[in-house]
């Protein structure tokens, strides 16, 4: 999630090369390919990393933005609500 | 407005929430969502090149002086660290909360939300304002746990965003060759992420980190969960702050982790820690502690009393807290990484250690591990803590709404029986007690909001959900 951050980041700032959104193509960047393009080669021969690698992936796709956005839509909505009337510190509506 | 009516709106809000959640994890095509995902993260629409004039001026402020910096401007990279390392951390929290309602709101209520479903479920309706009653009124206006969850990952969040800017070197960013090193340590965290995921997923000890999180957190609480008191300060996982005050020492900076080799060609990494460095590392807390606003610092008072238990320099008072530490990384750390992790003690001084293990496909980088695992307990900590605890919470209010006489919106009893079948189903991975027997089973967990929450996790950071999903 944090590269996801990142990456969006470096799409908004406008910074060259933009951190790709696909963790996979990062290092397929040549300055980052040089420096860990064997490694990472060697490790994708591995079986045993495939799910590893497809949860790296799919954390770095979520919608870091508009996840934020929903949770800000939802604090701010119940926090403006009118509190109820009773005298209770907590809400006891079930 | 009557008790009735304000439930009933504020649980429509967070369904409404809780929809857009599915459709923004399962249903856009993410191309098109990157351009959205960007301007509301920073502020800046990529189209036009323009900061929106709505948003909080903080964040502006945060982005634009960050382009303008990386440009050569003359920014003061001190204040701009901090004002970025703030904005990353506030995005990254409500993101982990944002997913931690939407998978415990969907769990309770039995896989309805990650089904997409648009007919009115009468159960969803139940958890949905059980959920929204644990709320406090404040001067300030209604206080929801949601927000009480968001602060308290807070502070965590800060320590993890801060050690990522620094092992990035953003700083020098905008010099020759600056932006390029970056990426190459970036690709690093990638590189090192992927091992440390596999790592975890082979090594947890599921049934000792159910264990370990009954015994030390939700056996703790059981009052709160027979008189469902809601309370902020609970809210706070009693562990976390010790997974703070030991990270900054896992830095390369520190001097202090080193690489051992044993008879038999057998490699450790360990560090040594000791009274003096937790008061060290308590000053810096404490500092750091200072200069959050009020509110945040109010949310953080777990933070605050250890470090000043530690700062009283009271040999009981330090005893208890290298106890803690020692806790943290042989039980929690330890169960993680199954049988690499441990800790040994000699007077007074604990080495904090990883194994490397017998047989690994690729190069082992034990101290990258070891600091993989630092950098990421206090959040992992915190995260599980809320599930456990909310996950609690939630499905006692469920139980008692339907023997509650008085109770307007009273479930009939066949749906109490449905409601709390499906709560209970889904909340089971949440409520330790009964989480060792089935996690050792947990093929049948609703694939959909675990697999969005499981996805939260950065694989950089060690969790529970390894051994949730753990086959």
């Amino acid at each position: 999630m944090a590269y996801g951050a990142l990456s969006n980041i470096s799409l908004a700032l406008g910074l060259e090369p933009e951190i790709p959104p696909d963790p996979s193509d990062l290092m397929e960047l040549d300055p980052v390919k040089k420096v860990w393009g064997r490694d990472w080669s060697k490790l994708k021969e591995h079986p045993e990393f495939s799910n590893s690698l497809d949860l790296l992936r799919a954390s770095a796709r979520l919608p870091v933005g508009l996840l934020e956005e929903n949770y800000d839509y939802l604090e701010t909505a119940i926090r403006l609500l009118p509190p109820p009337t009773g005298s209770e510190s907590e809400v006891e509506g079930l | 407005m009557d008790e009735k009516y304000f439930m009933e709106v504020a649980s429509e809000v967070a369904h409404r929430t809780l929809l857009l959640n599915y459709s923004a994890i399962y249903d856009e095509p993410i191309e098109r969502l990157r351009l959205k995902n960007a301007f509301y993260l920073t502020g800046m629409d990529v189209s036009k090149g323009t900061f929106r004039e709505d948003e909080s001026w903080r964040r502006v402020e945060a982005y634009r002086r960050s382009r303008e910096y990386f440009r050569g401007g003359p920014e003061d990279w001190k204040t701009l660290q901090e004002m970025l390392a703030f904005e990353l951390s506030n995005s990254l929290s409500k993101n982990f909360t944002s997913l931690i309602h939407f998978s415990l709101m969907d769990l309770a209520g039995g896989g309805y939300w990650s089904s997409g479903k648009e007919v009115e479920d009468r159960v969803a309706g139940h958890i949905l304002r059980a959920s929204v009653s644990f709320m406090k009124r404040t001067e300030f206006g209604n206080l929801t746990w949601i927000t009480a969850v968001k602060d308290s990952l807070f502070y965590p969040m800060c320590s993890f965003t801060g050690s990522l800017l620094k092992t990035l070197q953003v700083e020098q960013w905008r010099e020759n060759d600056g932006y390029v090193n970056g990426l190459k340590n970036l690709g690093g965290l990638v590189y090192g992420a992927v091992g440390y995921d596999l790592l975890l997923r082979e090594r947890v000890n599921v049934y000792g980190v159910a264990k370990w999180q009954y015994d030390n957190d939700f056996y703790e609480r059981q009052d709160r969960y027979r008189t469902l008191i809601w309370s902020e300060p609970d809210i706070v996982d009693d562990y976390a702050p010790y997974g703070v005050l030991i990270m900054q020492y896992f830095d390369k900076e520190a001097g202090k982790l080193e690489e051992v080799v044993l008879e038999g060609n057998f490699h450790m990494w360990r560090l040594g820690l000791g009274s003096e460095d937790l008061m060290n590392s308590a000053l810096i807390m404490k500092q750091g502690l200072e200069e959050l606003t009020p509110h945040t610092r109010e949310s953080c008072k777990k933070y605050d009393e250890v470090v000043s238990e530690i700062l009283s320099g009271r040999k009981k008072a330090l005893a208890a807290a290298l106890a803690r530490v020692k806790g943290l990384w042989n039980g929690w750390a330890g169960l993680l990484l199954g049988g690499l992790v441990k800790v040994s003690e000699e007077d007074g001084i604990l080495c904090l250690q990883m194994m490397k293990p017998p047989f690994w496909p690729c190069d082992f980088d034990g101290a990258a591990f070891m600091r993989l695992t630092a950098v990421t307990l206090p959040i992992n900590r915190q995260v599980v803590h809320v599930c456990s605890h909310m996950g609690k919470l939630l499905v006692e209010k469920v139980k008692r709404a339907g023997f509650d006489k008085s109770a307007e919106e009273k479930p009939k009893k066949r749906e109490l029986k449905k409601s709390l079948k499906r709560s209970r189903r889904g909340l089971t991975l949440y409520t330790p007690k009964v989480l060792g027997g089935r996690a050792m089973s947990c093929g049948g967990y609703p694939q959909g909001p675990f697999l969005a929450y499981t996805n939260s996790f950065s694989t950089r950071r060690p969790s529970c959900w390894g051994w949730l999903t753990a086959r």
